[in-house]
């Protein structure tokens, strides 16, 4: 079966969760077999700079440590991570909050999209990553220079996706609601939204790793803040174990956030995750 | 002979004869390389129940969008009881020969779509949808969005969202042509039953002879080649007081006639 089928009713975890026991299993064998591979590797290598996956977990585990939660040593695992967190999901907020209503109000308002969508779309292939000095500049080394770039970053990403998919909404669906007497607010509402959300999470989804990238290069470049500074430290003190702790954190800040849209999407999803076999599926 | 003097001289011959609630005049409308409806005139009056007959890519379907004022004449006026048609209008309910269905809502939230539209409250418009679910044969399957259900089904689903909204004037861009035999002939009698109790006037698309002499008291023919412009019409010797059966002799009879109209 191939990953994009539905899994059949009774073997899901939720009903609209399309989501296999079995794949999960499958997964935590692969994960098994991958940290095997490592291990033997690093035995092999015996390398200061590859350490064994036990080694950079029993790292893990002591990095995680803390006296007193509320006043965290400033390059203590958490509090980056913590730093390094918010920046994303501030920026990718930002990002979609603006990117979703402009490409929403575009593909209603014909002029305006005449005006405005040449330029996005010419701006949009721009490495926006090369501006971060020139941004540091105007920001300083805090949060906001960040955020205002992961932020630029996810904006024109998800734009450019959902801007795309609302554009090809069928000529009959919109002659059909306009037939039943529907007006601007209802094109919104049962068209270009619903048609809106797929879009979405597809650019949220890819959109989280190029945050991560981005956020790791805005972190490395400068400061002294964030899971970025964290691996650069460790590196450059030659703690490689904890480089590898920094490295497996920022992997699970993007997986969560991942796991997290996904799980989203399912649910607000659930009329393309319908099954043929007629099952009801969800609310 | 042009349309409208055809029909006068049939509602001259007992048919009330009244305003009409929807006119083409001098209509002429085409896409860039086929011209469709040539200075075409077509006027239909309160109640009455029409066919639109004739080969594919005549314009039939142009014909009701015209009437629901989705598209505009390039030459003429559309008039719905005397009002220029210049966009949708809410009593003028249309369903499409693609059904236009939302994907993303389920078979009842597609049919109480056009009542939600018009904010009829809650508790009237379950109501409502589950009448006309009910009369659509589909209420078993009102949690399934539109990809879980089969070609006559959607149709049906369509059919009930255009006729929840007990418009006026029904367009129906053939409604039944996905339906399974069986179910197409109990809701050809549904829906016989329907335009008489609501005395809705209708406009059917059709590909059907039967289905035309079956639900309508007029027929218009389109021709087989150039545009529509002096097009013929037939008239039903049926009436709600004496309607057709199948196994009719009259009603055959009257499928041969508009076999012969068509040239087969």
């Amino acid at each position: 079966m191939s990953p994009n089928a539905p899994a059949p009713p009774h073997d899901r975890f939720f009903g609209w969760l399309n989501i296999r026991a079995g794949a999960l299993l499958i997964l935590l064998v692969d994960l098994l077999i991958l940290a095997a591979l490592w291990h033997v590797a690093a035995v092999n290598a015996d390398s200061a700079f590859l350490p064994t996956p036990g080694v950079v977990m029993e790292r893990f585990w002591e990095e995680l440590q803390f006296e007193d939660i509320h006043n965290l040593p400033p390059n203590h695992l958490l509090n980056q991570t913590f730093i390094s967190t918010r920046r994303v999901v501030l920026s990718v907020g930002i990002g979609v909050g603006l990117a979703v209503p402009l490409a929403l109000l575009l593909v209603q308002v014909k002029a305006l999209n005449a005006i405005l969508t040449p330029l996005l779309y010419f701006l949009f292939p721009a490495p926006k990553v090369v501006f971060l000095p020139l941004i540091i500049l105007f920001l300083g080394l805090g949060d906001n220079a960040r955020v205002f770039l992961i932020t630029l970053v996810i904006f024109f990403q998800v734009f450019v996706i959902v801007h795309d998919a609302t554009g090809q909404v069928p000529t009959e669906t919109l002659e059909s609601l306009s037939s039943l007497g529907a007006g601007r607010w209802h094109f919104l509402r049962y068209v270009y939204l619903p048609i809106s959300i797929p879009a979405v999470f597809t650019a949220l989804k890819i959109s989280t790793g190029t945050a991560i990238a981005v956020l790791f290069i805005a972190e490395t470049i400068a400061g002294r803040t964030g899971l970025g500074y964290y691996i650069k430290a460790a590196d450059q003190t030659f703690v490689y174990p904890t480089m590898y702790v920094g490295v497996l954190m920022l992997c699970l800040v993007g997986l969560v956030l991942f796991v997290f849209f996904w799980v989203a999407e399912q649910y607000l999803n659930r009329w393309q995750n319908s099954d043929q076999t007629g099952h009801k599926v969800g609310g | 002979m042009t349309i409208t003097q055809q029909t006068s001289a049939r509602h001259s011959a007992g048919n009330r004869q009244q305003t009409p609630i929807l006119s083409l005049e001098g209509v002429t409308f085409g896409y860039a390389r086929t011209p469709l409806l040539d200075n075409f005139t077509w006027h239909i009056a309160r109640g009455e129940t029409w066919s639109v007959l004739g080969p594919s890519g005549s314009g039939k379907t142009t014909l009701l969008y015209l009437l629901a004022g989705l598209r505009r004449p390039q030459a003429g006026r559309i008039t719905f009881k005397g009002q220029a048609v210049t966009k949708p209008n809410p009593a003028i309910g249309l369903m499409l020969q693609a059904y236009g269905l939302l994907p993303w809502l389920t078979a009842e939230r597609n049919v109480q779509l056009g009542l939600k539209i018009r904010r009829v409250l809650k508790k009237e418009r379950h109501r409502i949808r589950a009448e006309w679910m009910e009369r659509m044969q589909i209420s078993h399957i009102a949690g399934k969005y539109p990809a879980q259900l089969s070609g006559g089904q959607r149709q049906r689903v369509a059919l009930a969202r255009v006729l929840a909204l007990q418009t006026e004037v029904l367009l129906l861009d053939e409604p039944l042509s996905a339906v399974d035999e069986l179910t197409r002939e109990r809701l050809q009698k549904t829906l016989r039953e329907i335009t008489a109790e609501l005395n809705s006037t209708m406009v059917l698309v059709t590909h059907s002879v039967e289905e035309a002499a079956l639900l309508t008291q007029n027929v218009l023919i389109f021709p087989e080649e150039g545009t529509l412009r002096a097009s013929r019409v037939l008239c039903s010797p049926f009436s709600a007081d004496k309607p057709p059966h199948r196994t009719d002799p009259d009603f055959q009879a009257f499928c041969a006639e508009i076999r012969a109209e068509l040239g087969l």
